[in-house]
């Protein structure tokens, strides 16, 4: 009967939904919301699994009432059924106890929000300046006076207090796997806490539209034990390996000199480096704005040590040769948009680079590590 | 209504479920849109109040004897209305017309205001691209003068049809349709002039703002 | 030559003359009758569906793989702001006043709205409103920033070119053709319902209307506003949202969250009407709870003022503030459920026929509820600073617009069409039509319950392979052409039906309400005789009078048809006449709104055609002067 064929189509989507709910948790993806490593998270992962098993039941109540009822009561002759207009006690009932399952959830919500968005000591944390640009992210370490991008390092075990800003549009600072997002909002600045429980790789994501090419600005984290957190600040403020004279790394050197350093510093491992590159990033994008079609600066990435970062292009492919070569040579190819592709005299003039010159800089950059990398074998391992 | 009789006569006076005539409510529910209207632009005003990051600030332009008189006049323009629909209502055409003549000739008045106003502002540098007082200003008070030059264009028209003999005791509700609009209008004002000129006109350089001085 | 001039009404001069005949294009030109309106809505609302489907569809292609380049970061940004533009303002709006337009005088016993001209306007300002958005596909610049199009990325400093600007201006239009409506709806229902139908007799998709229609001309000066700001920055140089001169982006989500709150009510609430409509007549009892029906339907309108700010739960407006909205959208759960609950209880105990109408009805409770359900959590502020810009919130929308309104409207289209075409659709294609489409509408958005947990933010043109993502989108996009498929079904469904014409009586499904007292279709004048109600569900009562006093098994026929119309004699019947002043201001407003971008006298030219409208429309009279006419 058609009618049974209807009822058993309900039934199977209801079944289809219960087992993608049930086929939800996979911890294991690099973003997945429920593998919390972290109090910020686990307390928002905690609040969602409360309130979604709440809902559970109350799915279940409800399409179990609607399968339920298109078998018991579908027509089966042509007699009226009670002509009921209403039971104003079922229908009080059914007002209260939405009421009371709601105040059931807004208590640990409420808690929720106070413990989550309220700062913690400043003293004890790690304060981060985190300000989103289009489309990268830069990090600041006031205290430690580093400036890195992409990539954040951080202890485990530890409060951070990241200060977000954004020099441009708007743009959103989430790692899901330690805390929910807070957007990077121009003239504004938010602030947001958590700590990583465990050493280990996160990724993280822009989430608020930001223009043409947002799907592809990304992060990193690492998360280290406090020992080698100690490791890679001590790295970043000494000089990288001198490179030998007349070597390709050299020569990559002279040209990333008079090609890309306009833009992109690359020496902030230097004393007083820290205020000297925030002047220089307000320089450069006070430039940009007076001509931002033609203009040939604009803030962009630091590059100090980038031999050690994990990937390029702002956590979209790995930071290997090839990946860099291409890179250099036609951003567009990875990265459709960006504001070196529209900038940089290096495309938009006959100041052109040769497939060597591309190859040196790459060199070049491949090789700023610390002089004593300690931190080389560790970040192997991060790579696999 | 029966078989027979399949009029509809829409707006004017019917008989319907709460005896106020359609036209009348349409123009109630109109103004409750308009408040949300004005009101946002307003909103928006006094948001942005102490924001703007350089000049001309509110005390270095507004000159509240001057916006004064003008609204003194949109006032007394409400209260002509009010008596040419009352003199309309007794039939009194000459009254009824005077009053008219005199509620549009002191729209007229107030709009010369705002246009001098405006021409002196720009003079001085104040222009709605100047900064975040000057937008906001602008673009309330220009709405506003919009509405008033609506309704006088629309007071015109009556007027117009009163001196053809269209406009009578009979159908004086079209002038009271335009009467609700026209106090509506005055309404807002009242509330620009005591916002917008009154309590922020001596708002000065904000925090973190550029100084300004006349002539640059 | 011009047109008589009566004795004391004058009239602008006319280079056309008014229209009289009731047929050929002027006719459609120039009618005022709701019901033909209504029909003009519903067919140029189905055709932009049609086209914000086939955005969808070019979407889900693209996100079908991981990193795939078939489409590029530029069109993708424009299909995603299209579709959502498209889908909001150009389909589910239009749409419901395609049902407002065709039962709301029907519904409380009137002979047409109270402003018929206006209700034209509306009508042509929409589809010209609507053209204007998308001729911005013609130049290779459609909108790109989105359906909510946030500074400063929206802004004319971040986001070059015409095509945002083309957004805001035919936005601004499209809100002048809902106002334009809202008021009119308004009036009619205070004031034009027949004798003896007090507000609470009346059916409950007209109070449904009577609320949207209270929150459209509240909530759509709001939009007005942000788009004026918005368009004076872009074009004239205004700081609004210029954040270099000390103007605030999130003062933009404010605005647009005043307006986009009540919005997505006035999305909800029209459908929410249309089941309360739908079940009682197939399950043959009445609504359960009227009362509580229509009063929770007030607190939802009322109570949607006070939750904007879940939308900006990340924004960083505090914890005090994130609280005060997390409470208040987890209140207005409330009568939202308890709407659940009375619709089921309707059911309950009812003796259900399947079909087409009631299978949609039944199916937007089953996918409102789920889209009700990922609401709650989505209340849960800290929570939601996981889920918020990511396709958690896309699966919540989608059913709650598409679960909910769009099943909703189906539901309607099947149950309505014999009273609007006075032929019967398909039933088996009908039943198809929903099968597919219940199958195909969960294959696509349930998954993305899962990937926004999973970390897959939204409006991202594609994503990495290694993130685990790539099943989920695969699936989403199969259920994508399933609806396609499925909408197909319903084209087909619309021309096969239009071919054997199954001729439908004026009560085909043995309904309550009064728009089925009459013949299908209806007379160009409605009611030969205007009702005199006694009850709620009057039609109902007035054919079964025996179920006032009790609850017998067996109803006995009918003690009174379907209006006969064969002995009216229409030269006694006065319509308001045609009149294309309407059309002229419909068209102006866009032509001066597309002047805005391209040149001033573009803007003087469509200025001049709307004064010359509204002269016209006001200086005409109702009905030209005639002995007898048409």
């Amino acid at each position: 009967m058609l009618s049974n064929r209807i009822r058993l189509i309900f039934n199977m989507t209801t079944l289809m939904l219960l087992s993608f709910a049930l086929m939800s948790c996979t911890p294991e993806n690099p973003q997945s919301t429920f593998d919390a490593q972290g109090p910020i998270s686990e307390i928002q992962k905690n609040l969602f699994l409360f309130t979604f098993w709440i809902a559970v039941i109350v799915f279940i109540v409800v399409e179990g009432a609607i399968i339920f009822v298109t078998f018991k009561y579908r027509r089966k002759n042509d007699d009226l059924p009670p002509q009921i207009h209403g039971n104003l006690r079922l229908e009080i009932t059914w007002t209260i106890i939405p009421a009371i399952i709601i105040v059931i959830i807004a208590i640990p919500t409420v808690f929720g929000i106070w413990e989550t968005q309220v700062m913690p000591d400043e003293e004890d944390a790690i304060i981060i300046n985190a300000v989103g640009h289009q489309w990268w992210f830069e990090f600041k370490y006031p205290s430690e006076e580093i400036v890195t991008a992409n990539e954040l390092h951080l202890p485990e075990d530890k409060n951070v207090i990241v200060n977000i800003q954004s020099q441009d549009v708007l743009h959103s600072f989430w790692i899901p796997k330690i805390a929910g997002k807070v957007d990077m909002v121009p003239n504004h600045e938010n602030k947001l806490w958590f700590r990583a429980d465990n050493p280990g790789l996160y990724y993280g994501q822009c989430a608020e539209f930001c223009g043409i090419v947002h799907a592809m600005m990304r992060f990193r984290v690492v998360v280290h034990t406090e020992e080698n957190y100690q490791n890679w600040l001590e790295g970043m403020r000494t000089p990288p390996k001198s490179v030998n004279s007349g070597s390709d790394e050299d020569e990559g050197r002279k040209l990333f000199v008079g090609n890309c350093s306009m833009c992109h510093t690359n020496d902030s491992y230097k004393k007083a480096a820290y205020h000297k590159e925030i002047n220089s990033q307000y320089n450069r994008w006070e430039e940009w704005k007076k001509d931002k079609e033609n203009s040939a600066i604009v803030s962009a990435p630091n590059l100090t040590h980038f031999g050690n970062r994990l990937t390029i292009a702002s956590g979209i492919k790995e930071n290997n040769y090839e990946n860099l070569v291409k890179w250099i040579e036609n951003p567009d190819s990875i990265k459709i948009g960006t504001r070196m592709k529209n900038h940089a005299n290096i495309y938009n003039s006959d100041k052109k680079l040769t497939d060597q010159e591309i190859q040196q800089i790459a060199k070049y950059l491949l090789s700023l590590k610390p002089e004593n990398d300690s931190m080389a074998s560790y970040n192997q391992e991060l790579k696999r | 209504m029966s078989n027979q009789d399949v009029t509809i006569q829409h707006g004017e006076e019917i008989k319907n479920s709460t005896g106020v005539s359609n036209k009348k409510l349409l123009m109630w529910a109109f103004l409750g849109s308009d408040v949300m209207f004005f009101g946002t632009f307003i909103g928006t005003f006094m948001a942005y109040r102490n924001k703007s990051l350089n000049g001309p600030y509110p005390s270095d332009t507004l000159d509240i004897p001057i916006t004064s008189i003008s609204t003194f006049v949109l006032l007394m323009s409400s209260l002509g209305v009010v008596l040419a629909l009352h003199y309309l209502k007794e039939s009194k055409m000459v009254l009824a017309k005077l009053w008219l003549i005199l509620v549009i000739i002191m729209g007229m008045i107030f709009m010369g205001f705002q246009v001098y106003e405006f021409s002196h502002f720009a003079h001085i540098g104040m222009t709605p691209q100047a900064n975040l007082f000057g937008s906001t200003f602008f673009t309330l008070t220009s709405l506003h003068g919009a509405h008033v030059s609506l309704g006088i264009i629309w007071l015109i028209f009556l007027l117009y049809n009163e001196y053809k003999g269209n406009l009578t005791s009979e159908n004086a509700i079209d002038l009271e349709l335009a009467g609700l609009y026209w106090h509506f209008v005055d309404i807002v004002w009242i509330i620009i002039f005591a916002l917008l000129y009154l309590i922020t006109a001596g708002d000065g350089v904000p925090p973190g703002g550029l100084p300004w001085i006349a002539g640059q | 030559m011009s047109s008589i001039i009566g004795p004391k009404q004058f009239q602008i001069p006319r280079i056309f003359p008014r229209p009289m005949s009731h047929s050929g294009i002027w006719y459609w030109l120039g009618t005022v009758d709701h019901k033909k309106i209504g029909t003009m809505y519903g067919i140029v609302s189905f055709f932009w569906f049609i086209m914000g489907g086939i955005e969808a569809l070019l979407i889900r292609v693209q996100l079908s793989q991981a990193e795939n380049d078939i489409i590029s970061p530029e069109l993708y940004n424009q299909l995603f702001t299209m579709h959502g533009t498209t889908m909001v303002f150009l389909v589910v709006m239009p749409l419901s006043a395609a049902f407002f337009n065709w039962l709301i005088p029907l519904q409380i016993g009137a002979r047409d709205v109270a402003f018929p001209r206006l209700n034209a306007l509306s009508l042509w300002v929409f589809i010209f409103g609507s053209i204007l958005m998308n001729i911005s596909w013609l130049t290779g610049e459609a909108p790109n920033g989105g359906w909510f199009g946030y500074p400063p990325n929206s802004t004319i400093q971040f986001n070059p070119g015409n095509g945002m600007t083309f957004w805001v201006l035919g936005l601004n239009v499209l809100g002048v053709a809902s106002i334009a409506a809202g008021l009119n709806f308004i009036v009619t229902i205070i004031n034009m319902r027949a004798p003896g139908m007090t507000l609470m007799r009346m059916p409950v998709f007209t109070w449904m209307t009577f609320i949207t229609s209270i929150l459209i001309v509240l909530a759509l000066p709001i939009l007005g506003v942000a788009g004026i700001q918005m368009t004076g920055d872009r074009v004239y140089g205004t700081n609004f949202f210029n954040s270099e001169a000390g103007g605030d982006p999130i003062f933009w989500q404010h605005i647009f969250w005043l307006f986009g709150h009540p919005e997505v009510y006035i999305l909800i609430l029209p459908a929410m009407g249309i089941v309360s409509e739908i079940l009682p007549t197939f399950a043959r009892k009445p609504l359960f709870g009227y009362t509580f029906i229509v009063f929770s339907g007030i607190i939802i309108g009322f109570m949607g003022w006070f939750v904007w700010s879940h939308h900006m739960f990340t924004v960083g407006l505090g914890p005090a503030a994130n609280t005060a909205f997390t409470l208040s959208t987890m209140l207005i759960a409330i009568p939202t459920g308890v709407k659940i609950f009375n619709w089921l209880a309707t059911l309950w105990g009812g003796s259900i026929k399947f079909t087409t109408a009631m299978l949609f009805s039944i199916g937007f409770i089953a996918m409102f509820t789920i889209g009700g359900l990922s609401g709650v959590t989505h209340a849960v502020s800290p929570s939601d600073a996981q889920q918020q810009d990511t396709y958690y919130v896309v699966a919540h929308f989608h059913y709650v617009l598409f679960g909910g309104s769009i099943f909703a409207i189906f539901g309607g289209l099947y149950f309505w069409w014999p009273k609007f075409t006075g032929y019967m659709l398909n039933e088996r294609l009908g039943i198809l039509n929903f099968i597919i489409m219940l199958i195909g509408f969960n294959l696509q958005f349930a998954p993305m319950h899962w990937l926004g947990l999973d970390g897959m933010p939204r409006r991202i043109y594609t994503y990495a392979e290694n993130m685990g993502w790539e099943l989920s989108n695969l699936a989403a996009t199969i259920g994508g052409f399933l609806i396609a498929f499925s909408v197909l079904i319903f084209m087909v469904n619309v021309f096969i039906s239009r071919i054997n014409k199954k001729l439908a009586s004026g009560d085909p499904w043995d309904a309550r309400t009064l728009e089925w007292s009459i013949s299908s279709p209806p007379p160009h004048y409605n009611f030969v005789e205007i009702p005199k109600v006694e009850h709620i569900d009057d039609w109902w009562y007035k054919k079964y009078p025996e179920l006032l006093e009790g609850s017998p098994k067996q109803t006995k026929s009918p003690k009174v048809t379907v209006e006969d119309t064969s002995n009216v004699d229409e030269s006694k019947i006065h319509l308001p006449d045609l009149s294309y002043y309407p059309l002229f201001v419909g068209v102006g407003l866009s032509i001066a709104a597309l002047g805005v971008i391209y040149s001033y006298a573009l803007v003087t030219i469509g200025l001049i055609l709307v004064f010359w409208g509204c002269i016209g429309w006001s200086t005409e009279p109702v009905n030209e002067p005639h002995e007898k006419h048409h």
